[in-house]
């Protein structure tokens, strides 16, 4: 059984997933999902409901950009890609998570695990 | 393979966004339940169960809409779907009546005194029922209910009545002829400048008042 985050750690750990994600190349939404899914180990999963609000919201900042196109299958599916914008804002958020996870390590209990 | 984009009309119901947007986010959305379902069919899952699986993962619904209009709506929905287009629309028949009263294009005047003259501005009276049409499909574009749809086509004739009454009853207040106040005179007045204006708006705004193939689907 795959341990649980607790919604507030997985909401701030999501926009840095999808981010990191796409800086790889464009995918849409599923195909998203299951690569972060897949990336993560299962610890990290969305739903329907999770990930197209903050897709959106990303979109409407302008980290992402969007465009329909026909996936392998041949269906049209919206592709997202990273914007020079959203890789801008990449890696100061890879970098306070990184301090974050390095601070979490030094907790009694967690510095050997 | 069942209906997903029917089933999230239904499941969203009614969407506060743009219905172009509405359409789009349900297209989107659609898809990737739709491949979602086919990998659950992949690993053997019968169709049935697969949608199953796939609907009860999906997440909650009303938080998916109640989500999506928030990031959605960078301008608020009533300011959107009411308030810009009434302004607009009223604009747009203050402006045309303006051309039409300064170049006397089409003016016809039915005056017998002391009554007051019955003015036909017939460009802008034929033109209103376009304005209306356009304020109307304006608010059901974005998300507007039949009501506001209703509001914003007639719109500059409430808005003229808003203004002429506090006008009327206060000329009413300082004449000296005050207790000879001609009702009759009133309606014609109102009819010629609110009632008149206000049928041709909403003429043009009925095909409009239906609902929408995203709302009645929804």
């Amino acid at each position: 059984m795959l341990p649980m985050l607790p919604p507030a750690i997985k909401r701030g750990s999501a926009e840095l997933a999808v981010l990191s994600i796409l800086a790889e190349g464009p995918l849409h939404g599923y195909e998203l999902a299951r690569r972060i899914e897949e990336r993560t180990g299962g610890v990290l999963r969305f739903t329907l409901a999770s990930l197209y609000p903050l897709l959106y919201r990303l979109e409407k900042r302008g980290a992402l950009a969007a465009e329909w196109k026909a996936a392998p299958n041949g269906r049209s599916r919206r592709y997202y890609r990273i914007t020079p914008r959203g890789r801008g804002q990449l890696e100061p958020l890879r970098e306070q998570w990184r301090r974050y996870l390095e601070a979490l390590q030094r907790l009694p209990g967690l510095a050997d695990a | 393979m069942p209906d997903w984009a029917r089933l999230l009309r239904r499941k969203l119901g009614a969407l506060r966004v743009g219905s172009e947007r509405r359409d789009e986010i349900v297209r989107e959305l659609a898809g990737f339940l739709e491949d979602r379902f086919e990998e659950r069919l992949g690993v053997g899952e019968s169709p049935r169960v697969a949608a199953r699986t796939v609907i009860a993962s999906a997440g909650r619904f009303p938080d998916l809409a109640r989500e999506l209009e928030r990031v959605e709506d960078s301008m608020p929905h009533r300011l959107k779907s009411l308030w810009a287009p009434a302004f607009a629309v009223s604009l747009a028949a203050v402006v045309l009546l303006y051309a039409v009263a300064r170049t006397e294009v089409g003016v016809q005047v039915f005056w017998r005194p002391p009554r007051p003259p019955f003015l036909f501005y017939w460009p802008w009276l034929l033109a209103l029922p376009l304005i209306g049409a356009a304020g109307a499909r304006w608010s059901r574009r974005e998300g507007g209910t039949r009501r506001d749809r209703l509001l914003v086509a007639t719109f500059p004739a409430l808005a003229l009545f808003g203004m002429m009454l506090p006008i009327a009853l206060l000329r009413v207040a300082i004449s000296k002829d005050a207790g000879e106040l001609n009702y009759g005179d009133v309606l014609l007045v109102l009819l010629n400048w609110i009632v008149l204006p206000a049928v041709a708006l909403l003429l043009g705004a009925l095909p409009m008042l239906r609902e929408d193939r995203a709302t009645r689907t929804a």
